[in-house]
C-alpha cells in the first residue's frame, strides 16, 4: 500500500497565486498518477490533469485545510472523470442511435503476462468500482474519505471494493486457467 | 467487506499484480517531466482572469435580463394580452415540474 499524498495548508490560496502555482506544481505527479491508474491513457490522463488543474484554481476559496490538498484535487479529478464519461456515455447512445456502426471491434488480446491482464481486468471494471479500488489501494484512503469523494454512502464503498475485487480476482484466475489448458 | 482489514486480506492474492502495474506507472512518470513553475504560474493568471470577467459579465448581465423581462412582461400586459400571459404562465406552472424530474441526470 501507498503512503498518502503529502498534506499542505490551502487556506488563503485564493488570495496567492504564487503559492497555489507552486502547490499545484507539486502535487501534479500525484493527480496525472491517479488518471494515468484510471484511464490507462496517458494522454487523456494529462488533458484530465490540466482539467482538474483549472477546476482546482477556479473553485479554490471552497478549499478547507481539513484534508491534504493533494486528497481534494484527486475528489475534483474523480468527480470530473465520472461526470465527463456520463456525458460521453450519454452521447454514445445518442450516436447509436443514429448510426449503425456503433460498435468497435474489443481490444486483441496478444500479450499473456499477468501485468497486462491486471490492466485488462482493470478498464474492464466499470468506473464505479474501479474507482473506489484505485483509490483505496493506491492512495490508501479510507472508506469515509472515499465515500466523501464520491459523494456515495459508506456502505455503497463497502460493496463496491468488494464486487471490484471479486470481479479482479475472477478474471485473473480465469486468464491464468486458460494459460494452462 | 466490512472494514478494511477484509480488504487487506482479501486483495492479496491480486496485490503482485496491482504493485506491478503501480511501478509500471511510476517508471513511466518518473521519465515524463513536470511543468515549469511558470506554466502554473500562467495558468492560475489565465483561469482567475477568466474567472473574474465570467463574473462581472454574469453580474451585470442578470439585471439587464431581469429588466428586459419585466419590460416585456408590462409591454404585453398594456397591449391587452394578460389572458395570453396568464395561459402561458399557468402552462409553465402545468409542466415546468416534469420537465425538472425528466431532465433528472442519470
Amino acid at each position: 500500500m501507498k503512503a498518502k499524498p503529502p498534506t499542505k495548508n490551502g487556506a488563503g490560496l485564493d488570495q496567492d497565486p504564487q503559492a497555489l502555482a507552486t502547490l499545484l506544481q507539486a502535487n501534479y505527479r500525484q493527480v496525472l498518477g491517479y488518471f494515468i491508474k484510471l484511464t490507462q491513457d496517458p494522454n487523456l490522463a494529462q488533458d484530465l490533469t490540466q482539467e482538474t488543474m483549472v477546476k482546482a484554481i477556479i473553485n479554490i476559496g471552497q478549499y478547507r485545510q481539513e484534508a491534504p490538498f493533494a486528497s481534494w484535487l484527486i475528489s475534483i479529478g474523480a468527480n470530473l472523470y465520472r461526470d465527463g464519461r456520463r456525458r460521453q456515455k450519454r452521447q454514445e447512445k445518442h450516436y447509436e442511435a443514429l448510426t449503425t456502426a456503433g460498435q468497435w471491434p474489443p481490444t486483441p488480446v496478444t500479450a499473456e503476462d499477468n501485468n497486462i491482464a491486471i490492466k485488462e481486468a482493470l478498464l474492464q471494471l466499470p468506473l464505479k468500482k474501479r474507482t473506489p479500488l484505485v483509490l483505496k489501494y493506491y492512495y490508501d484512503f479510507t472508506y469515509q474519505e472515499i465515500a466523501a469523494i464520491l459523494k456515495i454512502p459508506v456502505g455503497t464503498v463497502r460493496s463496491r471494493l468488494h464486487a471490484a475485487v471479486r470481479e479482479l480476482r475472477s478474471s485473473l484466475a480465469e486468464r491464468s486457467e486458460r494459460n494452462e489448458e | 467487506m466490512k472494514n478494511e482489514t477484509e480488504f487487506d486480506q482479501a486483495i492479496v492474492p491480486i496485490k503482485p499484480a496491482l504493485d506491478a502495474f503501480d511501478q509500471e506507472v511510476e517508471a513511466m512518470m518518473a521519465t515524463s517531466s513536470v511543468p515549469p513553475l511558470s506554466y502554473f504560474q500562467e495558468l492560475v493568471e489565465q483561469t482567475q482572469k477568466t474567472a473574474r470577467r465570467r463574473a462581472i459579465l454574469e453580474t451585470l448581465l442578470f439585471p439587464v435580463v431581469a429588466l428586459l423581462y419585466l419590460a416585456g412582461l408590462g409591454l404585453l400586459l398594456q397591449n391587452g394580452y394578460a389572458i395570453p400571459l396568464m395561459i402561458g404562465y399557468a402552462g409553465v406552472a402545468l409542466f415546468l415540474p416534469f420537465v425538472i424530474i425528466l431532465a433528472q441526470p442519470e
